[in-house]
């Protein structure tokens, strides 16, 4: 973990000196009297980057004091399992999100719930096949027709047939 | 990997019924529901605006009218989404002022005289000088004396900074010689308690909202913007007549893409033009005492109202350093 | 005045008044609870149907569908962990924290009684005080708003949890967050990169629905299979009455403190009910005797946060009847609903139409108690959304979050911020970043930054403005007081990073 923790610290200084750098673009961007556009993203960030600098430097002084723990081939095939896992169902929401104003979200949803449950390991094959449709129908019923939210219809044909539902 | 033939022959068969429907999509417009799309958030004077037409355009449709607010952006989110869907006459745009300043900004997205046809122009709103009841400033002519010997120590609010509310404040002032300090707010609410509250002097804003206010002495309307006196308020001079010659107000409209067939821009036009007589608009213009002036211009007019605002629009911006 | 009170009480106890207020208050539960529509949309929604009805029994259905509204949506974010509103932040760290450790149906007593109980407190007072509140709310000028923002902000240290030093990052990236998008006084685009994406800020109900909901099912997702979400309270809600001693020790923070922040701050048009229920909390967590609960299922943090949230409804209702200022989108709405009746909320109203008024106060009392019984009932349905596959359950909460994010300003591009959120928000989790400073930030922020630059234009460039008033100068000494306390009372917060 230490590992991990010491790259994020240093992606934190990155990032936050990245977008200070930018923020030091709108200084004396403002109103008369005021202290303008740039003055609350350069204390902010300016902040950020201090505090991300300690943390970054704490983590490492810590790792050093301690030696590295050995972790036994057995725990880092659970571990490999589980951001397996994870990496599987943020996939499965970020293609969910991106091809919704294509296919439409009658269709997505229909998809995306049992593609998630399978990233979830979820392996009962009633389940798999009658919550899509489940969740879908009273998805569509209550917010498309009911309280109409006007979902993505998607494109061409898939917009036809969303059309039959909502 | 049975489950996912499953999913693979389901999708194939939704397609199959997709593939079926498309074949069968050619009927007289309008086949299904018309959507108006409101660039504002739900509450605001734009979206009251909107529904109340809609309420009276409902029962003359044959097909349902949705009203869908996508705000965001300064308005330009919701501009953005109709620009992107077909001419097809199903998206209608609810269009304000802001959408005309917009228009002048060299960094727009989508440009509301290059991307769209207007339907017509339905309301045209009155703004007014509006300051505290208990202020020192009796006439509009105290206050431009205090303005012209201070430069810059007259504070006046408004919401959109960089948008109509900056823009009428300023340009009115311009107008009288007069250099104040804007002040962006959040919203209408925050202004009128920040008049009463003495925190700041006063605002240009639409009069409608204030008018329960000024009856109760909270507040008090130096002058209406307008080239007439506006009859809710008898006794405030207007603008015309204290011979200032600003008499710009805040326009709603509605327009669909450029593109349309005129036909349906046309039955469009029509209906929403029936709509406008109903009782229930009618009472809504009542309340909202929009009846000063006459807000329906037809297509054409409309379209050549926009342009003499936009010109006019590019001449303030200009000076006030937002267009270069 | 008392005789007002009995005409009024005649009058909307009358069968169809209060079949109104039944329903409005079911309507607004239902419209609070799911995600995606908001209290606003679901009091316009009712509208429509308020043409034809006699002015007092519109009236009555709208305001039980308000006071609904905010109930209704602390019941989605004590069982799901999805907030609706920016307001029902703690709700959902404190009380979805108490569901997960299996407490969901206590956690909803606790948030049901506190709440109904804000709601009544906040009516009374506003029954006996309405001047008095209008008049203090009008002293509060763009200082005193800054003050109050940077007392919001001040409970950071409490929320801090283990490490005062991530808390504080956390805080900070909230607070650079705020700052995307349009600039609020000079109207120019910040950190947009020229994308449309980023131009209406990061709105704060999608943010949080990635931090909070969406980055919970992604830490989830590791944990080993399950069948079911067992996990979850099953307790039914009898089983789980809460003790009477509970709230004899919460005394003074759930009968006192919070109904009052809640009451006196909801009256702000533009602070409202966000600003109650944060202060309310962190007022909480300083004075708590257990603050390493926080953020963890605090009982007294979740009185706290609900009682104030729900008694801003009453300060909001205050400066709009008395002033008609609507202090919130909803409360904008009834103006619009006072038009349809041919009136004109303000100053003038309370003389010309006191029917209405008091009708309204006596209206709210009253819905406030119906909805103590339609929520316990609305719980038990929602509690049986627990049974179904775990799998499921999760892919329908990513699913409602969608509708959520999507719902709100019906814009595609939310779902990618949402998206974006879930994934900073399951690393800030992973790395044991509290979430909650840097959603504090982000909510109160943007009002810090814009009142802060709106008092610096009134005084021409002058700093003294912020301290030299006398609300102010006694807000932002309390804010410096409850930033710096803690760092006495607790000195082992700063070591363990």
């Amino acid at each position: 973990m230490k590992k991990g923790e010491i790259a994020l610290g240093a992606f934190c200084v990155a990032f936050f000196s990245f977008m200070f750098y930018e923020a030091v673009k709108l200084h004396g961007v403002g109103r008369f009297g005021e202290v303008g556009s740039g003055f609350w993203p350069m204390l902010s960030l300016g902040v950020s980057v201090l505090l991300s600098v300690c943390w970054l430097i704490a983590t490492i002084a810590k790792a050093k004091g301690r030696a590295v723990e050995e972790s036994s081939p057995e725990a880092s095939a659970v571990a490999g399992r589980r951001r397996r896992k994870v990496a599987l169902s943020i996939v499965c929401l970020l293609v969910y999100i991106i091809v919704m104003p294509w296919i439409g979200f009658i269709l997505s949803t229909f998809l995306f719930i049992p593609a998630f449950a399978l990233a979830l390991e979820e392996r009962r094959k009633s389940v798999l096949i009658i919550s899509p449709l489940l969740v879908t129908a009273i998805t569509i019923l209550v917010f498309a027709k009911f309280i109409k939210i006007a979902f993505p219809k998607g494109e061409g044909i898939f917009a036809e047939f969303s059309r039959l539902f909502y | 990997m049975k489950t996912t033939k499953i999913f693979v022959m389901a999708f194939l068969f939704l397609v199959g019924c997709v593939m079926g429907i498309s074949t069968s999509a050619a009927a007289a417009y309008p086949d299904r529901a018309i959507e108006i799309i409101v660039p504002f958030g739900v509450g605001g004077g734009s979206d009251t605006a909107a529904r109340a037409v809609a309420e009276g355009l409902k029962p003359l449709l044959k097909v349902p009218l949705v009203i869908t607010n996508m705000p965001g952006g300064g308005a330009t989110k919701g501009m953005l989404y109709v620009a992107q869907q077909p001419a097809d006459g199903y998206e209608v745009l609810a269009i304000t002022t802001s959408h005309l300043i917009d228009a002048v900004k060299p960094k727009t997205r989508a440009q509301l005289l290059r991307d769209f046809d207007p339907i017509m122009r339905i309301q045209w709103d009155t703004s007014a000088v509006t300051i505290s009841g208990d202020s020192k400033f009796k006439t509009l002519a105290d206050l431009i004396e205090y303005g012209k010997k201070n430069p810059k120590m007259l504070k006046f609010a408004g919401t959109s900074p960089g948008g109509w509310s900056e823009i009428q404040t300023v340009a009115f002032f311009k107008a009288v010689g007069v250099v104040v300090t804007f002040v962006p707010f959040d919203s209408g609410a925050e202004i009128k308690a920040a008049i009463m509250g003495g925190h700041i002097h006063g605002a240009v804003e639409e009069l409608a909202e204030t008018l329960p206010l000024i009856e109760a002495g909270k507040l008090k309307s130096l002058a209406v913007i307008m080239e007439k006196r506006h009859p809710a308020l008898p006794n405030v001079p207007c603008s015309a007549e204290l011979g200032i010659n600003y008499t710009h107000g805040l326009m709603r409209a509605w327009g669909v893409k450029k593109g349309t067939p005129p036909d349906r821009i046309k039955y469009l036009h029509d209906v929403i033009k029936k709509a406008l007589d109903v009782p229930v608009y009618k009472k809504f213009v009542q309340d909202n005492h929009l009846y000063a002036r006459q807000g329906y211009l037809g297509p054409e007019e409309t379209r050549k109202y926009w342009d003499d605002e936009v010109k006019f629009f590019t001449e303030v911006l200009k000076d006030l350093g937002y267009v270069k | 005045m008392w005789e007002h009170y009995w005409n009024a009480f005649a009058i909307v106890l009358l069968p169809q008044n209060i079949l109104a207020m039944v329903l409005g208050g079911l309507w607004g539960l239902l419209a609070g609870a799911l995600p995606g529509i908001s209290t606003s949309m679901g009091v316009v929604l009712l509208l429509s149907f308020t043409y034809t009805m006699s002015p007092i029994t519109a009236f009555c259905m709208l305001v039980a569908a308000y006071c609904g509204g905010i109930t209704g949506g602390s019941i989605t974010s004590i069982l799901f962990g999805i907030p609706g509103e920016p307001s029902a932040v703690p709700t959902v760290i404190e009380g979805h924290a108490l569901a997960k450790q299996g407490h969901a149906a206590s956690a909803l007593w606790i948030f049901l009684l506190s709440s109904i109980y804000g709601g009544i407190f906040s009516v009374l007072v506003m029954m006996v005080a309405t001047p008095l509140i209008a008049n203090f709310a009008l002293k509060f000028g763009p200082p005193e708003y800054f003050a109050l923002t940077i007392l919001g902000l001040s409970v950071v240290s409490s929320l801090s949890g283990g490490s005062l030093l991530k808390g504080f990052l956390s805080c900070f990236f909230g607070l650079f967050l705020a700052t995307i998008g349009t600039d609020g006084i000079t109207g120019g685009e910040r950190f947009t990169f020229d994308t449309t994406l980023l131009l209406g800020g990061i709105n704060f109900v999608t943010a949080m629905v990635g931090l909070l909901a969406v980055s919970e099912i992604l830490i989830e997702a590791e944990e080993p299979f399950k069948e079911y979400k067992g996990h979850v309270g099953y307790r039914g809600m009898r089983a789980e009455m809460p003790e009477f001693s509970l709230y004899r020790k919460n005394w003074f923070n759930v009968m006192i403190r919070s109904p009052i922040i809640g009451t006196v701050v909801g009256a702000l048009p533009g602070a409202g009910a966000t600003i109650a229920s944060f202060l309310a909390y962190g007022e909480a967590a300083r004075t708590s005797k257990e603050p390493e609960k926080f953020g963890h299922g605090a009982v007294d943090g979740l009185m706290a946060a609900e009682c104030s949230n729900n008694a801003s409804t009453g300060g909001s209702m205050t400066i709009l009847l008395s002033l008609g200022l609507p202090g919130s989108n909803t409360t904008a709405m009834m103006i619009a609903a006072f038009m349809i009746h041919g009136m004109q909320p303000g100053p003038m109203l309370l003389s010309s139409r006191p029917d209405i008024i008091y009708g309204i106060f006596v209206a709210m009392l009253l819905s406030n108690l119906f909805l103590l019984v339609l929520t316990i009932m609305a719980i038990r349905f929602f509690l049986e959304l627990n049974r179904l596959p775990y799998s499921v359950f999760s892919a329908a909460i990513i699913v409602l979050c969608v509708v959520g994010a999507f719902g709100l300003q019906n814009s595609v591009d939310d779902l990618f911020v949402m998206f974006a959120f879930g994934l900073i928000g399951y690393v800030m989790r992973k790395f044991d970043i509290p979430v909650a400073p840097a959603i504090l930030a982000l909510v109160l922020g943007d009002m810090a930054e814009l009142a802060m630059r709106r008092s610096l234009l009134l005084s021409l460039g002058d700093p003294l403005i912020l301290v030299s008033r006398p609300i102010s100068a006694v807000l932002l000494a309390a804010a410096v007081f409850s930033i710096v306390y803690p760092l006495f009372k607790k000195p082992k917060l700063l070591q363990g990073l």
